[in-house]
């Protein structure tokens, strides 16, 4: 792998569920001859993540954001697009290609409880990913188990204890830890974070970036906490509906973010971090499935005539791409 | 309106410990007003809550002491028929997982309905569709028509937040107790369901309790603020003040450990340690063995809630400051 290959390098990724209606509804829209009606979760997303890197991706629930994780993840097909993973296509392959592609990378689940299996004790847990892809050292494996264990904070006891014996916080740092078994080279975190007690979320954001900083880790972090985002990322991608509205530095989020989702959003983080003006409500706009132009034009302040066109992704300064017809270039 | 006095309560551990969960509580909440309730998880804030609308399983609790009084009623010592009229009619409790809260096999219509039907056995369909539909309005659906007859997973998170909402307010009552319930949803749509639950407290003259582990949400919608620890209250007053500069280390760590959104991108500060359980708590301030400026007195013997000014009171022997900023 050369210096300049992304780790993971995402193109024109869509991916969409079928709405589950009365079946009756379904016979009558064959026999008309309509197509079956679909949500777009994903659509035409592209982007590339460096070595050591961390991507944030932020929006509201339904914006595709756990889609994107669980495609890139294989637990859904994508209907189209590519993603490379250290160079390599990682769609469309199978059985021990397949397994030997995404041993670079590993998630890291949103709730602690759920994701542990009860049952299995921590030492089999964290031991499943090296069983799964024959890494199981021959000698001393259990020097390199508590080495891992003490990477994430936890002491060697923990090795024989079940999950139920630990807090929340501890939980989540169990689970980074399986993520950690086959240093990966990419880390997705979705909501990692979320489900914990701000004290013990303030722990394991530590945590995460010393691991980045000594493992070179590159992250996909996604959550709708805009705070936490912009604290742990480098760059940012803002997704709505399932389309990427806005990409830019994670720096200059607050200063330069510039669609009006984006705005909407910071508005609302402003209010509920920093106590700042109230932003103005719309009401929960039930928005048609599948619009035609601007994805936010049903609910976008600035709506115009132009937005009945689909305003394609565009760079108005370096490295800040926004996906809206108004976005002023600032180079 | 609720008066909590002095309350203690013990619960029985599954494995026969006694576990001091809540210890010498006193709160007041006016009528129209705001309390909330900040604390990490096992800090006994839920307890609490559940404690005020009678909700603890008689089997659990081991001994409990003071009293809480809601306007008028003694609920410590109050029968089951006396309680059965206060909760969901006097007292709506609006709970943490809409998921595991709400029945899966029925629809949104018939679970607010039971309610309506629990309290009024007698009202026709229309008086009940009338108060259901109001309820789901308040609680923010635009066309509560087009989601009443909906099951609990046919519905996004939110939607079923706001059902849990409609179905604590279906009957008006005077007391919502609010337990986590913005937790794991995105901003705009918290800010949405908070400023909601405001109204409902300006308009209707309503009191509230609102417990949560985040302090902006907090700050958002309660007047007075309540921070518990190991189930001590360390500090309580007016919520602006409070967070503009705490005088409990403990406060003044839960907001450090905040993620911030200012210029400066600063990581939050964590709490270094666990919170102790219940059975295993300091000998002497309960925050003492995570606390940057304990001393010797805070290790050897435990401090008593103290005015700071009228309306300020905190629970250390060494506050950051006398209340007079």
């Amino acid at each position: 792998m050369s210096v300049t290959t992304p780790v993971l390098e995402v193109a024109g990724l869509s991916r969409s569920f079928a709405i589950e209606r009365s079946m009756l509804k379904n016979i009558s829209d064959r026999l008309k001859g309509s197509k079956p009606q679909a949500l777009r979760a994903l659509h035409d997303v592209s982007f590339s993540i460096a070595s050591g890197e961390t991507l944030g991706v932020l929006g509201e629930s339904g914006s595709g954001k756990s889609t994107l994780a669980r495609v890139l993840m294989g637990i859904y097909e994508p209907d189209s697009g590519t993603a490379k993973l250290c160079g390599r296509e990682m769609f469309g392959q199978h059985g021990l290609e397949r397994l030997a592609i995404l041993k670079d990378m590993q998630m890291v689940f949103q709730d602690p409880f759920g994701s542990l299996d009860p049952r299995m004790t921590v030492r089999q847990i964290i031991c499943e990913p090296l069983k799964i892809h024959k890494m199981m050292p021959a000698k001393d494996l259990d020097t390199f188990l508590i080495r891992t264990l003490a990477d994430v904070g936890l002491e060697s006891g923990a090795l024989d204890l079940y999950p139920s014996e630990f807090s929340g916080g501890q939980r989540q740092r169990i689970g980074i830890c399986r993520a950690l078994m086959l240093n990966p080279k990419l880390l997705i975190a979705d909501e990692a974070v979320s489900a914990l007690d701000v004290s013990v979320q303030a722990q394991i954001l530590e945590l995460l970036i010393r691991l980045r900083a000594e493992r070179n880790l590159a992250m996909l972090f996604v959550s709708h906490d805009v705070a936490v985002v912009r604290q742990i990322s480098d760059r940012i991608i803002l997704l709505y509906r399932g389309h990427l509205v806005e990409e830019l530095n994670a720096d200059q989020l607050l200063t330069h973010g510039c669609h009006p989702y984006t705005k909407h959003l910071l508005e609302a983080a402003l209010f509920l971090r920093e106590g700042a003006v109230l932003p103005k409500i719309t009401a929960a706009v039930a928005a048609p499935v599948s619009v035609e132009g601007c994805c936010y034009r049903a609910v976008c302040p600035q709506a115009a005539n132009e937005c009945q066109h689909r305003p394609t992704l565009r760079e108005i300064a370096p490295s800040h791409r926004v996906a809206c017809h108004f976005a002023k270039e600032t180079r | 309106m609720l008066k909590i006095d002095n309350f203690s309560l013990q619960l029985k551990g599954s494995d026969g410990r006694i576990l001091p969960v809540i210890e010498k509580v006193s709160l007041h909440v006016k009528k129209g007003c705001c309390l909330g309730i900040a604390g990490e998880s096992g800090s006994g804030k839920s307890v609490l809550a559940m404690s005020v609308a009678a909700l603890l399983p008689r089997g659990s609790v081991h001994a409990r002491s003071g009293t809480i009084d809601f306007d008028g009623c003694q609920i410590l010592t109050a029968s089951e028929a006396e309680l059965r009229h206060l909760r969901g009619r006097k007292v709506g409790f609006i709970f943490q997982e809409p998921m595991t809260a709400m029945n899966p096999l029925m629809t949104l219509y018939d679970q607010i309905a039971e309610t309506v039907y629990a309290h009024f056995p007698a009202s026709s369909r229309a008086d009940a569709d009338a108060k259901i539909m109001l309820a789901l309005e308040r609680a923010g659906f635009s066309e509560p028509e087009k989601f009443m007859h909906s099951y609990p997973h046919q519905l996004s998170g939110g939607m079923r937040q706001r059902a849990m909402i409609a179905m604590a307010l279906v009957l008006e009552p005077e007391l919502i107790i609010a337990d986590e319930p913005t937790t794991a949803i995105d901003a705009a749509l918290q800010v949405q369901l908070l400023s909601e639950l405001r109204q409902q407290i300006e308009q209707h003259k309503r009191s509230m309790i609102f417990i949560s582990h985040d302090l902006g949400v907090i700050r958002a919608v309660s007047d007075q603020l309540a921070v518990f620890y190991a189930g001590c209250l360390v500090e309580t007053g007016i919520t602006s003040r409070i967070l503009a500069a705490p005088a409990h280390p403990y406060t003044a760590d839960l907001v450090s450990a905040l993620p911030r959104l200012v210029n400066e991108r600063k990581l939050p500060v964590s709490i270094a340690g666990t919170l102790p359980a219940p059975d295993k708590k300091p000998k002497g301030c309960v925050y003492s063995d995570r606390c940057h400026y304990a001393q010797e007195t805070c290790r050897a013997q435990r401090p008593a809630l103290a005015k700071l000014t009228d309306d300020w009171q905190v629970n250390c022997f060494y506050p950051l400051h006398k209340g007079l900023v």
